[in-house]
């Protein structure tokens, strides 16, 4: 990445708004100070790095948040965001879970993307996404606080998602008035994508209803290089190397990226043909360098017989649903809350 | 092509420190992007998102205050630091995630300018912009003619700082004049939650104070040199120097030792003291220079009372022994106290006020002390136990005190307290 860096900068500065590029090099500058060579990460600095906020039980724009620890042993936290009612100013602390007041309710477990080691539920930049999609969906969105890598690896981030999907799905608070069931669907981007994937493949098996998975830029490998990522490599603030750290991070120690937590169509891979897998929307930006392989899980759905919507935004970069300023943005929202509409 | 989205207004942050307080103007998301022109044009925020103070309100929601005229400097520093980071090394970006002080990251502008200083001091930036990089002399030895009274004025600074909630502060040389410099400080908060507390103090190992290094004599010329950066190679070496000696590599303990010494005096103040201290701890550790045992144990022992009184670990172990003491004795109306390791006694006029302040009065105390004969033949168990019966007869305890001297003793039980009840005798470890 050193020897091109003055082409690469230009580029990318060329294809999204100059405050979403301050704000992407921004967390790429600080990411590199923080995973070390010998993998190890500086997860002090990264603390005091991430920009976070509250949990706040007052609404504002009719949305108000509140953590709950939904696991003890782990400590596993949650962020649970749901729309404020109208007459209500200041929702007391009985009515944090008060049953939801709708027919339909969607219920979207959120997984906040970071390549598995870095951000939390409380990052200011994924608070303000599920604000978002609570508007725009009438959901209560829950956001998972997963454990990270490298100090929890593989498996931990998938049994946090379990956990979760378990303690959601037997709150009877989150029952849809009209069938009297949670309407779950799980979303998520980068590593959060990764995670919806596995968290509903161990669904299938348990009987528990996942209705729908939304997949942002999905953190998807494999051994081989793929061309997008020979292409992109560096490009679009992302760097091969990063990619392959995070990997190594997350995986199991001497594994390598056709393990099927990173490449579940892959040669190790388990296939999901027969099964009654949650429809997808998968959506893949043309500038993220790993976007072959996104592609090629939408295709690996779809050879299994499964149901998937693929977003192929060919002039997206990462992280453009972080800022409302474009319009892959807009286009994405609008799919979102059309896939967990009751009639779709 | 404009898309209004009403509910998608930028949220109102609760944190304290959000300039959220000042209101923002309700405009929606305008800049819309065209994404196939490769133009510069989404260069214009002529439109863009303004709040007051001019900050930019899609990055103010997501903890960044960077004001929309900055974001083309601030993306210039941005890249300018990305060119400077593609020259140092893998190891060298990690470790300047360990090194440096991080101001304030929201304040991303301060951010990226004290990132590159670290990384490039040397750097001479346009003079014209509010820089507050150390200019670039500072890190370079030159010989100055130091008068007097400029000598007398670098302490006063360092005071100030010293003095400042935050201790671990780098200062870049001339910054340390500049306001705004000491205002980013001010307000970089530590937040607290449910969540992993943030904590930057375990991030910097930089616990350095920028100073010159001066020598004593004004006629002379005196070596100028940036010591912020040897502050921090002070505190390496130190840890280093510490490790090795652990781990009983005394060769490399002895070579680092004495680099020790230089950088210890090129810095001032506390800095300097607390690492001269170290390296002389550490020497004595290496050379095997055990302190001689001198006739006079007065001052020792005066050294030990107050390493008692200042230094909390032993006082709190006491205190939670005599808890464990008065429970016991609850009710009982006679206390025997055997103490092996009679030094000072320091444990034990804690434990007399305590019983003196017990509901229906103190029981009788009775302490043995035993402990290895005085070097100077003076009878030192007896003056401790002098000095307790005095402080029992203020307090109205019945007090009886017997000192026994042992021998070399092979082993250092903790004090045993032993109940006596009438007709029955129990004995509680303490």
């Amino acid at each position: 990445m050193a020897g091109s860096n003055g082409v690469n900068l230009n580029e990318s500065k060329r294809v999204v708004p100059l405050n979403t590029w301050v704000l992407i090099s921004n967390f790429k500058l600080a990411y590199n100070l923080l995973r070390r060579p010998d993998g190890t990460f500086n997860r002090h600095l990264a603390e005091f790095l991430d920009r976070k906020v509250p949990a706040n039980a007052n609404p504002v724009d009719g949305v108000f948040s509140f953590d709950v620890i939904i696991d003890r042993g782990t400590g596993l936290l949650t962020r649970i965001y749901r729309l404020a009612d109208a007459q209500e100013s200041q929702p007391n602390i009985v009515d944090l879970e008060k049953p939801v007041n709708s027919e339909f309710v969607p219920v979207i477990i959120f997984f906040h993307g970071g390549s598995f080691a870095h951000s939390s539920s409380n990052s200011a930049i994924y608070d303000t996404l599920c604000r978002r999609l609570v508007g725009l969906c009438k959901a209560v969105v829950v956001s998972v606080n997963y454990r990270r890598a490298p100090e929890n690896r593989y498996p931990c981030a998938y049994d946090d998602g379990w956990t979760a999907l378990n303690w959601v799905s037997s709150r009877t608070w989150l029952q849809s008035k009209k069938d009297s069931k949670v309407n779950i669907y799980m979303a998520g981007d980068s590593s959060g994508g990764n995670i919806v994937h596995h968290v509903a493949s161990r669904a299938v098996e348990s009987g528990i209803d996942v209705l729908g998975n939304i997949l942002l830029n999905p953190m998807f490998g494999g051994q081989e290089r793929t061309e997008s990522e020979k292409r992109l490599d560096g490009k679009y603030f992302v760097t091969l190397q990063d990619r392959d750290w995070y990997w190594r991070a997350f995986l199991p120690e001497r594994e390598d990226r056709d393990h099927p937590a990173c490449n579940p169509f892959g040669p190790k891979g388990k296939s999901l043909e027969g099964i009654k897998f949650p429809k997808s929307l998968v959506v893949v930006a043309g500038l993220d360098l790993v976007h072959d392989w996104q592609l090629a899980y939408a295709e690996g759905l779809k050879k299994a017989g499964q149901e998937v919507k693929l977003l192929y935004l060919e002039q997206a970069t990462i992280g453009f649903y972080l800022l409302p300023n474009n319009n892959h943005f807009h286009a994405v929202m609008d799919e979102i809350s059309e896939f967990v509409s009751p009639n779709c | 092509m404009k898309r209004e989205h009403p509910n998608l207004h930028p949220q109102q942050l609760s944190e304290p420190s959000s300039l959220a307080a000042a209101g923002y103007s309700t405009s929606t998301s305008t800049s819309a992007m065209a994404p196939h022109t490769g133009k510069a044009k989404i260069w214009d925020e002529g439109e863009s998102q303004q709040a007051d103070g001019g900050m930019d309100e899609l990055l103010a929601v997501l903890g960044y205050k960077v004001r929309s005229s900055d974001m083309a400097e601030v993306a210039q520093k941005l890249e300018q630091l990305e060119q400077v980071m593609g020259h140092a090394q893998e190891d060298g970006l990690s470790c300047l995630g360990s090194d440096s002080v991080h101001y304030n990251p929201s304040d991303l502008s301060t951010w990226l300018e004290s990132m590159i200083s670290e990384l490039n001091p040397n750097l001479n930036l346009d003079p014209s912009a509010d820089s507050l990089l150390a200019p670039a002399e500072s890190s370079t030895i030159t010989s100055i003619d130091f008068s007097d009274h400029k000598h007398h004025r670098q302490p006063k600074l360092f005071e100030e700082s010293l003095s400042s909630e935050y201790d671990l502060k780098v200062i870049p040389g001339r910054a340390a004049f500049s306001q705004t410099q000491i205002d980013s400080r001010e307000s970089k908060r530590l937040k607290t939650d449910l969540y992993q507390t943030s904590s930057s103090s375990s991030s910097s190992s930089a616990t350095t104070i920028g100073s010159f290094g001066v020598s004593t004599e004004s006629t002379r010329p005196v070596v100028l040199v940036d010591s912020q950066e040897n502050g921090i190679r002070l505190v390496h070496l130190l840890m280093a120097c510490a490790k090795a000696v652990q781990e009983s590599n005394f060769p490399l303990g002895e070579a680092l030792v004495k680099q020790i010494g230089f950088l210890a005096v090129s810095q001032a103040g506390v800095m300097r003291k607390v690492a001269t201290y170290f390296a002389e701890a550490l020497a004595r550790r290496i050379y095997k220079l055990c302190p001689q045992n001198s006739t006079d144990h007065s001052l020792s022992d005066i050294l030990q009372i107050h390493f008692y009184e200042t230094c909390p670990y032993l006082k709190f172990a006491h205190f939670t022994a005599n808890q464990a003491i008065l429970e016991a004795f609850e009710g009982k109306k006679r206390v025997h106290v055997i103490d092996f390791s009679m030094n000072q006694g320091m444990q034990w006029p804690a434990l007399m006020q305590a019983l003196a302040l017990r509901p229906g009065g103190p029981p009788a105390f009775r302490l043995t002390g035993i402990g290895p004969p005085a070097h100077d033949n003076t009878d030192h168990l007896q003056e401790v136990g002098w000095k307790l019966a005095q402080l029992a007869e203020t307090i109205h305890v019945e007090f009886e005190y017997r000192g026994q001297l042992l021998f070399k003793p092979h082993i250092k039980p903790n004090p045993i307290a032993v109940l006596y009840d009438m007709p029955s005798c129990s004995g509680v470890k303490v």
